[in-house]
């Protein structure tokens, strides 16, 4: 029989063993990639902090990162599968749960548990994760170029139109996918294209296109004197949760759909300088057409 | 002295990343080889957690947080790595560890090989745990900071980690009481 005293003594004697020095080519090679590699501007990277000067912040609620597990899920009452209102769900196909955030990922199904629901989706070859929180999850594409990045937010809303970009929904739009992409259409400063039919396994849907009219001058307080557009907010007012807009030159595709029981679910493609956004698009459409929710009882 | 160093990079100074990183770099790959057990696989995990890491600086809003935030990112990246690699290999031979071996009369060749069977055994994110326990020193609050997870998950995890590491230790033992021998 092994005792505490014996495995910590074991163990520290084991990872005694092994390389204490890098080789000697490794910063050689590091200078070489980071000369390639471009750093991402600070507002974007603005997370899990309260300080109010992001344009994106998912905040504390990353401790609430509901991947709960298996278990937990499979003791829930009866659930509700997307475009399935009955009670009986529809078996999905087997997924993994997602690792740990900043990995790359194998291709295969995956899901997330926010809450008591279930999300599932297709992951395609090359893509990274870089977060997972309880307000949704970010990858970075394998065609997309630094800064470039699909997102998916749940229960979101059009951004507040007022000058100084104040992180709250816009008064007047409800929680629906159309009644979503129709008050970020209409946001000042944005031009999107005409809003097309979206359906996941006949829960409705629509997407949309959209980038930042040409003149446009306003900026945010955190901004640093860019022009910004506050596009989409959460519900949950206090400016930790994810809150994301337009910045000159990017391209952003917007894919929202309805889930029975809940709210929405946004996948937002983003292209930061717009030059990869046709390719990355391509990319993420069969991601965004694989997803699968299935609402259950609160635990 | 390295918070002015941070503060360059943040600003896109190659160079004095390239400094932060001649400082540690030793200590980080020592770090991915203890939890990934390959020479060739902690350097890719290094590699690509440092540039990452560049990539991402600008975020890291306090310049005196640097290493915690450095670790995190290292050790996240050695957990991908090792997730992606357990998918791959299923039924891993175990090889020795390379480069010089501590002095070490009171542990067996035998212990060793059976604690390195035990530790590949290991889910990537409890291996983490054991190799930032035992060979960094950590406390569970302090892996909890690293990792980006709850105290009590740590503590829970670590625990988890150090029961499977002696059923492996005891399972060998019993095997070799047997007469049998583990593959």
């Amino acid at each position: 029989m092994t005792t505490d005293r014996d495995m910590d003594r074991l163990l520290g004697r084991f990872f005694e063993a092994g390389p204490d020095s890098a080789p000697d080519r490794m910063l050689d090679v590091l200078a070489d990639r980071i000369d390639r590699q471009p750093q991402q501007p600070a507002w974007r990277l603005d997370r899990r902090l309260t300080r109010m000067n992001p344009y994106i912040k998912i905040g504390a609620a990353i401790a609430a990162v509901l991947l709960i597990g298996v278990i937990g899920w499979n003791l829930l009452p009866a659930r509700q599968g997307l475009g399935q209102p009955g009670p009986s769900a529809t078996p999905i196909p087997t997924a993994d749960p997602l690792p740990t955030p900043e990995a790359a990922l194998a291709p295969g199904r995956y899901f997330q548990l926010p809450g008591p629901r279930k999300v599932s989706f297709d992951v395609p070859a090359g893509w990274r994760l870089t977060e997972a929180w309880s307000g949704g999850l970010a990858f970075t594409p394998a065609t997309g170029e630094a800064g470039d990045s699909i997102h998916v937010f749940y229960d979101m809303r059009p951004a507040s139109r007022d000058a100084a970009c104040t992180e709250v929904p816009q008064s007047g739009f409800g929680g629906s996918a159309h009644e979503l992409l129709a008050g970020v259409a209409s946001t000042p400063g944005a031009v999107a294209t005409p809003a097309q039919p979206f359906t996941i396994g006949g829960a409705n849907g629509e997407s949309i296109d959209v980038s930042m009219a040409p003149g446009w001058t306003h900026a945010c307080p955190f901004s640093s004197g860019n022009p910004t557009v506050p596009l989409i907010v959460d519900t949950i007012t206090n400016a930790e949760g994810p809150f994301w807009g337009l910045a000159p030159g990017e391209k952003e595709r917007l894919i929202a759909f309805d889930v029975p029981g809940w709210s929405n679910v946004v996948i937002l493609v983003d292209s930061l300088d717009g030059s990869t956004f046709d390719a990355i698009a391509a990319e993420a459409m069969p991601f965004a057409r694989s997803f699968d929710v299935e609402v259950g009882a609160t635990p | 002295m390295d918070r002015d160093l941070v503060e360059a990079a943040q600003h896109g100074d190659q160079a004095a990343f390239v400094d932060l990183m001649r400082l540690r770099i030793d200590r980080l790959f020592a770090l991915a080889h203890r939890i990934l057990r390959d020479v060739d696989r902690a350097e890719d995990a290094l590699q690509d957690a440092l540039v990452i890491a560049w990539r991402d600086l600008r975020g890291l809003r306090d310049p005196d947080r640097f290493d915690a935030w450095l670790h995190r990112v290292v050790v996240n990246e050695c957990i991908g790595q090792a997730s992606r690699e357990r998918r791959r290999v299923a039924n891993l031979r175990v090889l020795p560890v390379e480069g010089p071996a501590a002095p070490d009369d009171l542990m067996t060749l035998a212990d060793r090989d059976q604690l390195e069977r035990g530790f590949r055994r290991l889910p990537p994110e409890h291996r983490a745990i054991l190799v930032l326990h035992h060979y960094e020193g950590y406390a569970p609050s302090e892996i909890a900071e690293v990792l980006g997870i709850p105290a009590g998950t740590a503590r829970s995890r670590l625990h988890h980690a150090h029961r499977a590491m002696r059923a492996a230790l005891d399972a060998d033992a019993r095997l070799s009481a047997a007469g049998g021998r583990s593959a």
